[in-house]
């Protein structure tokens, strides 16, 4: 989870709104990884993920003159994926394979430096995050992960913050039982 | 420290790693800026429409508004469908007003627009100044040449000097048509004694108005039908002083469109010597 900076939002945010496109680069750049990591998790497909990211910035992109942000910059658009994979999961079976069938080239080209032991750990949480229900996955990412507020998760999925949090705790739980068995705790 | 022994902790550090790891698609993220950016610059014209979009959601959506909402939006869907009602302007009594009223000032302009709407044919100027106790003086101005006259106290008779000979002609104003002219306040009582319809409220010189709006006789117009927009006549009052400030004329005749516009001013004081007839020959009474 890293510090965003909302102030630089802000400004990058009024600039589209007096008219310049230019600052649309910076916030792609910014978020992109936030993004399509999301959407990787969620939609464990690497073009479906694309087209999901290009769609959500796009719509952004359409909407920024007039935008009047409720939340920060990274949860609106980490929410307009969340919304959108939500929609392409009720209508399509595309993206109901198992977080297995992620193209291993997805973690591959710029493997992290230390720990050594970083693929695997990774693996472990791709497989524990798959076993998760969507909605579940869905609240323990974006919260846990990704910092957002249990109050914007609720507005953009529609439901009451008791919700998500119980979706949260459940999540959690299940996270938890998941490594303890692969630590061999359980 | 054992390996997982901070779940939460370390889900979040892998989580980091996962994403710093993740394969980066150049030739994607220049896609994806590219039709943003096209997006973007869509969303100039639809802009104001998204703006009414996004403020309609908002107050929507704010808890304390929510319910508040409901009768102010009841009020303008009330306002929308019978937008007159709330109107401040009582048109009963515009003629009413109109008679108090000492004095009047119109000026207008009269043109004629042929297929090119920017070039104006021919226009008639006129500054008309009346007076409840001293009668009217007015002048006409046509393709430069200004004609002045004088009407009586009693509205009854007309002198107009002959711009040519500098004699002073003098006319009966006991005439159907043109004699609404010699007293603005007849015109607007004819106006007023048509079945009209309500348009809407719109500013006038800065002035908030409200207008009517009566359709042109059959017997002002040709026999001929020509083509060209709507034709009307237009009466827009002050919503403030409850007096008209404008009437608007638009037909459509065998050159263009004919557009007649007529602004009034009510209730300023006016000196006599406004209206005093120059000593001048009269010219010979035509038969």
């Amino acid at each position: 989870m890293r510090i965003v900076d909302i102030k630089e939002d802000k400004a990058l945010l009024e600039k589209l709104r007096g008219g310049s496109g230019d600052a649309l680069r910076p916030i792609y750049e910014k978020y992109k990884t936030d993004m399509l990591a999301f959407a990787l998790a969620m939609c464990r497909d690497r073009a479906a993920a694309e087209d999901v990211v290009h769609d959500a910035f796009i719509s952004f992109a359409g909407i920024a003159r007039s935008l009047e942000l409720r939340t920060n910059l990274k949860g609106y658009l980490l929410t307009s994926i969340a919304n959108r994979i939500r929609n392409i999961q009720k209508a399509e079976a595309r993206c109901a394979a198992s977080i297995g069938n992620l193209d291993p080239a997805d973690l591959s080209a710029h493997p992290p430096a230390p720990p050594t032991n970083a693929p695997e750990e990774e693996e472990r949480l791709q497989r524990a995050l798959a076993e998760l229900p969507d909605s579940q996955r869905e609240v323990v990412i974006l919260h846990h992960l990704e910092g957002l507020k249990f109050r914007s998760i609720a507005k953009s999925q529609e439901e009451s913050i008791n919700t998500i949090q119980s979706r949260y705790r459940y999540g959690m739980q299940k996270m938890r039982a998941i490594f303890a068995k692969g630590n061999g705790n359980a | 420290m054992p390996k997982y022994g901070n779940p939460e902790f370390m889900l979040v550090n892998i989580w980091d790693k996962y994403i710093l790891s993740i394969r980066q698609n150049p030739a994607l993220d220049e896609k994806i800026l590219a039709d943003a950016l096209v997006e973007y610059e869509d969303s100039k014209e639809k802009n104001s429409a998204a703006s009414s979009a996004y403020a309609w959601k908002r107050l929507r959506l704010l808890p304390l508004l929510k319910w508040a909402a409901i009768p102010i939006i009841a009020a303008a869907l009330i306002l929308l469908l019978n937008p007159f009602e709330g109107s401040s302007v009582a048109w009963g009594k515009v003629a009413e007003r109109v008679d108090q009223s000492p004095t009047t000032i119109v000026r207008g302009e009269s043109f004629q627009r042929g297929e090119n709407p920017e070039l104006k044919l021919f226009v008639i100027g006129t500054l008309a100044y009346f007076s409840k106790e001293f009668g009217g003086y007015f002048e006409m101005t046509v393709f430069g040449r200004t004609v002045r006259g004088f009407v009586s106290p009693d509205r009854k008779l007309v002198s107009v000097i002959d711009p040519r000979t500098g004699e002073l002609k003098q006319q009966s104003t006991d005439m159907p048509g043109p004699g609404l002219f010699y007293d603005p306040k007849l015109l607007i009582h004819d106006f007023l004694s048509h079945p009209y319809v309500k348009i809407g409220r719109k500013a006038i010189n800065g002035i908030k108005a409200e207008g009517i709006e009566i359709p042109i006789e059959p017997a002002e117009k040709d026999s001929k039908k020509y083509p060209g927009g709507k034709e009307y006549k237009r009466l827009w009052v002050d919503i403030k002083t409850g007096l008209p400030i404008r009437e608007e004329i638009k037909k459509n005749t065998a050159l263009g469109e004919l557009v007649n516009n007529l602004d009034f001013e009510w209730n300023k004081p006016l000196p006599q010597s406004l209206f005093r007839i120059p000593e001048l020959r009269k010219a010979p009474e035509e038969n």
